[in-house]
C-alpha cells in the first residue's frame, strides 16, 4: 500500500508521478495513477509546482525523451497535456517566492549539493516556502540529503520520513523508525 | 578535428567510443558535440511531434494519454532547449 498523510496534508507531486500517471503504456502508470487518484479522491490535498509543470512541458516536447524518433509531444500538445494535469480535483499550484532562492542556495550549503542538484533544491526550497513538507516522487534518491522533507515512492511503497511535522493517515501508513538524518533503505526506482 | 575521422561510432563499443573521445581535447569535444547536436537537428528536422491521442479512464474519469515515453532520464533534460524547427 502506497504511504500517504492525513486529509489535511499537503502533498507535492514530481513531474515524473504526474507523467507517468497520464501516460498509460509506462510500466510506472498503475502505482502512480494512484497518488492522482487518492488526490482527486480528497485522501490529501495535492500540489502543483511552477517548475514541476515546467519539467512537464520541457519532457514530454523533449525528443530525447521519447523511444521513437519524432515521438514527443508538439509543443500544443504539451501545453493541453499540463493543462489537464492543473485541472486534477483537489490539487493547487504553489509558486516560488522572495524567500525561494536564498532557501534553495542554503539547501546546497547545508547539504553540500552538487550543481545537478540545483532542480532538486530549487524544488524543495518552494516547497518548504510553501508549507509543504511531503513530495511524492519516483527520483527519491535524488532528494535524500533534504532531511526537512518528507519523501514517498509509489513504485517501492516507500516513505522516509522528513524532519518536518507532518500527520500521517496510520491505517494505511507504517512510520519507518529511522531518524531523517539516517535514510530508510536506497530505493530501486529506475528513474534519475 | 582530424582524430575525429578515427572514431567509428557503430563499430565501436561505447567504452571504446569514451575511450576514444577522452584522448580528444577539450575544444574537439566541444566541436564534437556541437556536430552531434548538429546532426541530431538534422535528423529531427520537420519532426514537430506527434499529437498523442487522449481519452477518459472510464474507470476513474480522469485523462490519459497515449504515447512511448522513456522512463530513464536526467531531471536537467526537462530544461534542454531543441531547436526542431531548423
Amino acid at each position: 500500500m502506497i504511504p500517504r498523510p492525513a486529509k489535511n496534508e499537503s502533498v507535492a507531486v514530481d513531474a515524473m508521478i504526474w507523467i507517468y500517471n497520464h501516460n498509460r503504456e509506462s510500466p510506472y502508470y498503475s502505482c502512480c495513477r494512484k497518488v492522482r487518484n487518492l488526490i482527486s479522491g480528497g485522501e490529501f490535498k495535492g500540489c502543483i509546482a511552477l517548475q514541476t509543470a515546467t519539467e512537464i512541458v520541457g519532457a514530454v516536447s523533449n525528443p530525447r525523451n521519447f523511444r521513437l524518433p519524432g515521438g514527443h509531444f508538439d509543443f500544443s500538445s504539451a501545453l493541453n497535456m499540463v493543462t489537464d494535469i492543473f485541472k486534477t480535483p483537489n490539487s493547487r499550484l504553489i509558486l516560488p517566492n522572495a524567500s525561494t532562492l536564498s532557501t534553495a542556495v542554503d539547501l546546497c550549503r547545508k547539504y553540500n549539493l552538487k550543481r545537478k542538484q540545483w532542480y532538486d533544491a530549487v524544488l524543495a526550497a518552494t516547497l518548504l516556502n510553501n508549507g509543504v513538507h511531503v513530495l511524492y516522487t519516483m527520483n527519491d534518491k535524488d532528494f535524500l540529503p533534504i532531511t526537512e522533507l518528507s519523501l514517498i515512492n509509489p513504485f517501492t511503497e516507500t516513505l522516509r520520513p522528513g524532519s518536518m511535522p507532518v500527520e500521517w493517515n496510520l491505517a494505511s501508513t507504517t512510520i519507518p523508525r529511522q531518524t531523517p538524518d539516517r535514510p530508510s533503505s536506497p530505493t530501486d526506482g529506475k528513474t534519475s | 578535428m582530424s582524430t575525429l575521422a578515427t572514431i567509428d561510432a557503430k563499430a565501436a563499443p561505447s567504452q571504446e567510443l569514451l575511450q576514444m573521445i577522452l584522448n580528444l581535447s577539450l575544444e574537439e569535444i566541444a566541436n564534437l558535440r556541437r556536430l552531434l547536436d548538429q546532426a541530431e537537428q538534422l535528423k529531427l528536422n520537420g519532426k514537430e511531434g506527434i499529437k498523442p491521442r487522449r481519452f477518459i479512464d472510464p474507470d476513474d474519469g480522469g485523462p490519459v494519454w497515449e504515447f512511448g515515453f522513456i522512463d530513464e532520464f536526467d531531471r536537467a533534460s526537462c530544461y534542454e532547449v531543441i531547436e526542431d524547427d531548423v
